[in-house]
């Protein structure tokens, strides 16, 4: 015991013993891709039972406020963030971190909104608020750019970046769209909010709020784009969010979902939420001076996702600018 | 106490360099956070060269003069206190250890030390006539090129591979520590995605081997081919700096057995000491039992004090050395070997000079390859032809030009890459998109994509969808949109190119400018 061990047995020792750990311990907990596994045959839980049957239905629309007031108008005429989230809940709050671009240009959620919907969360007792997309430029340009790190690290999110290691397949059951991989931030969650953009789009005329659920996905998304409204419409269907928020403080009228220039935003300073996808969306297509009948969205009201005529759903307008004067 | 001076200077000098290599990269902030280019700014041999070759002013002309100044009067501290590249060649040295009998042999003074003021003079000779070689031997640019594409993505490659396997095992235990630990690394030392050069093997190969080759010498690089250390040894040869005993040197040769720039300090008594190739390292007056210690002689210019051995450099050697550049200049540009007038893919950063003045002024340091977001630019191979091979070219299918960085051009040491306001480089075109109809998605087969235009970040895009009707293989008709590349605002950032999903052959690519 006196003499010093040499070299060669104190590796010996070493290397034998972490052996033996990681054979040992293999299987006390639960892994976490068993974890991922039964979140995602866990159905969603509905919204809280003492909700009125009405807020299914109802579309909240704030205007002219500054986008914290906007998303405060919006969540209480739906009845509260606790109608969505209760208490101990996690939660997914997935904005649109797409692109390397500034606030004032439009490309991504307008990052004061992605705050106050974090902030209204943790109010509401969720135990963690996790923030993430999958971003088309450089991750990290994109998420610091677009002010949406600062700000929901700020408000008391869990701001992560997309790991293709922690990612579980899922059958999306879709009429394209079948075994994908997903992020796992996505499915151990209990509750999905999405605070999409509005934004112009090439292919699918406008990304609103089922074509962001594409950031939750791995592998090769670009293939999505030969069949984009189906392939939307099954990332819909498969997510459910619980409450949908469509950022329209600024929307990007041209040159999108890249933008790149102070011309192609058009201030329009609106705020549309609803526990409906698909009522939002066509409020949404509204604001570009499209009629409804982009073809995802008829696909997505024919699958029984909500119902486009948003005209008819219990709207209620809030005009923040009466408000004030 | 000399030497363990510089034991713990070398050790601090070789930490910084590496710190500043891993911190050669996006930061956060559009400005690169760290002095990254420390070690390029104060080396000599780079603004010399680089002057010689572009016959312009070097970037950093203060911290270099500052150092031969230094060199002046120290001697080759440079090599001994500062080199990083040194650092390691002295590290690897350390692994053989021979019996004293080859010991003798291994540190005396070998003719051949000569070499490297031959490979200074045939560097320079090739900087006069353009040909920016020297930096493919200069240790600075040498170390970074190295551990920036080849060995420093090898160690990511080892660490990921190894917390991969760990994640693996899908055990909540072992991710219970070794996660941590990862999301430790990556915050520290690991790059954000995993670099991935072409030509890796090569630069691992070649730095490998001159670190192997202490086995044979001990700083066989330093002593016998680096030519920053023959004009540091030139400057040296007249430093007030003397080797001096306070007893009686009784020749044990306690000395000599240590000394690894083969500088002769047993020979410090009889004038024959070799300032021009001593590293200062103080081995030799740690190991001496009679008091040897070096002694700043000032006036020693002009005052007679004890003489010291001139630089061997050998007339034969700097004659062939420098024939050797001259010819190599026009050898290497003759028709049949330069190609890069010619070959499409030559893609060059965003504010890099002209290609005479880019061939002229770029070291190839890698810095601007390491720095790069994307890892889009990668070592040519013949894209720029013979001259060009290992300076910078844009490869769009690994990654592409992000729209909003300008780092490449902060990081280049000689102003090869110019540094661009953003503005500038927003407008400024690197390329030109080109579609392919055979293998577009829409054209070929019919079928909707556009996710070239989607990515295209200029506004107005430089690529916009038109309608088309076309017949499909079963007689009907079908209108589809298809791309098209307006020349006139590409600026050959190249993320069309690196999204298109035909991946193995993307549907559109980049070109050089000068092909339109």
């Amino acid at each position: 015991m006196g003499e010093r061990m040499n070299r060669r047995d104190m590796l010996g020792l070493l290397g034998g013993a972490a052996i033996s750990t990681a054979i040992g311990g293999s299987s006390y907990f639960k892994s976490e891709r068993a974890l991922a596994e039964e979140s995602k045959t866990k159905p969603l839980p509905p919204a809280s039972p003492a909700a009125p049957k009405d807020t299914r239905k109802k579309v909240a629309i704030a205007r002219q406020g500054d986008p914290r007031a906007m998303v405060d108008a919006v969540v209480e005429a739906l009845g509260g963030m606790g109608v969505f989230v209760a208490k101990g809940n996690r939660v997914l709050v997935k904005p649109n971190i797409g692109w390397d671009r500034t606030p004032e240009l439009g490309a991504n959620t307008n990052p004061d909104v992605v705050a106050r919907v974090v902030e209204l969360c943790l109010k509401a007792g969720a135990a963690d608020v996790v923030v993430f997309d999958r971003p088309c430029n450089d991750p990290r340009r994109c998420y610091v750019n677009s002010g949406i790190q600062a700000a929901a690290k700020a408000a008391g999110a869990r701001v992560v970046q997309f790991d293709n290691r922690r990612v579980t397949e899922v059958d999306l059951k879709g009429e394209v769209l079948r075994k994908w991989k997903v992020f796992n931030e996505a499915l151990k969650v209990d509750v999905r909010i999405n605070v999409p953009v509005a934004k112009n789009h090439g292919i699918s005329g406008v990304t609103l709020g089922m074509k962001n659920w594409m950031g939750c996905l791995a592998g090769d998304r670009a293939q999505l784009h030969q069949r984009i409204h189906s392939s939307v419409v099954d990332l819909a269907a498969w997510f459910r969010p619980q409450l949908t928020i469509l950022d329209a403080y600024r929307i990007m009228v041209d040159n999108g979902p890249t933008g790149g220039s102070l011309t192609d935003i058009k201030m329009t300073k609106t705020l549309c939420a609803s526990a409906d996808p698909v009522a939002v969306e066509a409020f949404g297509a509204s604001l570009f001076g499209l009629g409804p009948d982009t073809g995802y969205l008829v696909m997505a009201e024919e699958r029984g996702l909500g119902s486009r005529d948003w005209s008819k759903s219990r709207v209620q307008e809030i005009d923040l600018k009466a408000r004030r004067s | 106490m000399l030497r363990w001076s510089r034991r713990i200077v070398q050790t601090l000098s070789l930490l910084t360099f590496f710190f500043l290599l891993v911190n050669t990269q996006y930061g956060g902030g559009d400005q690169i956070a760290y002095p990254v280019r420390f070690f390029l700014d104060i080396d000599p041999l780079i603004q010399i060269g680089t002057a010689l070759a572009s016959r312009a002013v070097p970037s950093t002309p203060l911290a270099a003069f500052a150092l031969i100044m230094v060199t002046l009067v120290l001697g080759r501290v440079f090599c001994g206190w500062i080199c990083p590249f040194g650092a390691l060649n002295q590290l690897a040295g350390r692994w053989r250890r021979r019996p004293v009998v080859l010991q003798r042999a291994a540190h005396r003074y070998h003719a051949a030390q000569r070499v490297k003021y031959g490979v200074l003079a045939g560097g320079l000779a090739a900087a006069v006539f353009g040909l920016q070689w020297l930096g493919l031997l200069d240790p600075i640019s040498l170390a970074i090129r190295s551990f920036a594409l080849a060995l420093g993505p090898l160690f990511e490659l080892a660490i990921r591979a190894f917390f991969d396997l760990l994640y693996n095992t899908d055990s909540a235990r072992i991710q219970q520590v070794s996660e941590p630990v990862y999301e430790l690394l990556k915050r520290s030392v690991l790059s954000f995605k995993q670099p991935v050069f072409r030509q890796a093997g090569l630069f691992g190969f070649i730095v490998l081997a001159i670190l192997a080759f202490n086995w044979i010498r001990p700083r066989l690089f330093c002593r016998f081919l680096c030519p920053l250390g023959a004009l540091l040894g030139t400057v040296a040869r007249f430093t007030p700096l003397r080797l001096r005993h306070t007893g009686e040197c009784d020749h044990c040769g306690r000395c000599a057995i240590r000394c690894p720039g083969g500088a002769e300090p047993l020979e410090a008594s009889a004038g024959k000491w070799r300032p021009a190739e001593c590293f200062v390292c103080g081995n030799c007056t740690a190991a001496c039992k009679k008091g040897l210690g070096f002694e700043l002689k000032a006036l020693a210019f002009w005052k007679k004090t004890t003489p010291v051995a001139a630089v061997n450099a050998g007339r034969r050697t700097l004659v062939t050395g420098a024939l050797s550049g001259f010819v190599a200049a026009p050898l290497v540009r003759l028709p049949v070997v330069r190609k890069e007038l010619s070959n499409p893919l030559l893609i060059r950063p965003p504010g890099a000079l002209s290609e005479r003045d880019f061939l002229a002024r770029c070291v190839r340091c890698g810095e601007c390859m390491k720095v790069c977001l994307t890892g889009g630019l990668q070592p040519a191979a013949w894209e720029a032809g013979l001259e060009g091979f290992w300076t910078p070219v844009l490869v769009p299918r690994v990654g592409y030009c992000e729209y909003n960085c300008t780092l490449c051009g902060q990081v280049c040491p000689t102003g090869a890459i110019a540094r661009l306001p953003l503005q500038t480089k927003h407008t400024l075109c690197i390329g030109l998109a080109s579609v392919d109809p055979g293998h577009c998605l829409p054209l070929a087969s019919g079928i909707e994509c556009l996710v070239c235009e989607e990515h295209c970040p200029t506004s107005p895009k430089a690529i916009r969808m038109v309608k088309l009707e076309i017949y499909m293989a079963d007689g009907t008709r079908k209108v589809i949109s298809r791309p098209v590349v307006d020349p006139k605002r590409c600026i050959g950032c190249g993320i069309c190119e690196a999204r298109c999903p035909t991946r193995v052959r993307p549907a559109i690519r980049v070109r050089s400018p000068r092909l339109s």
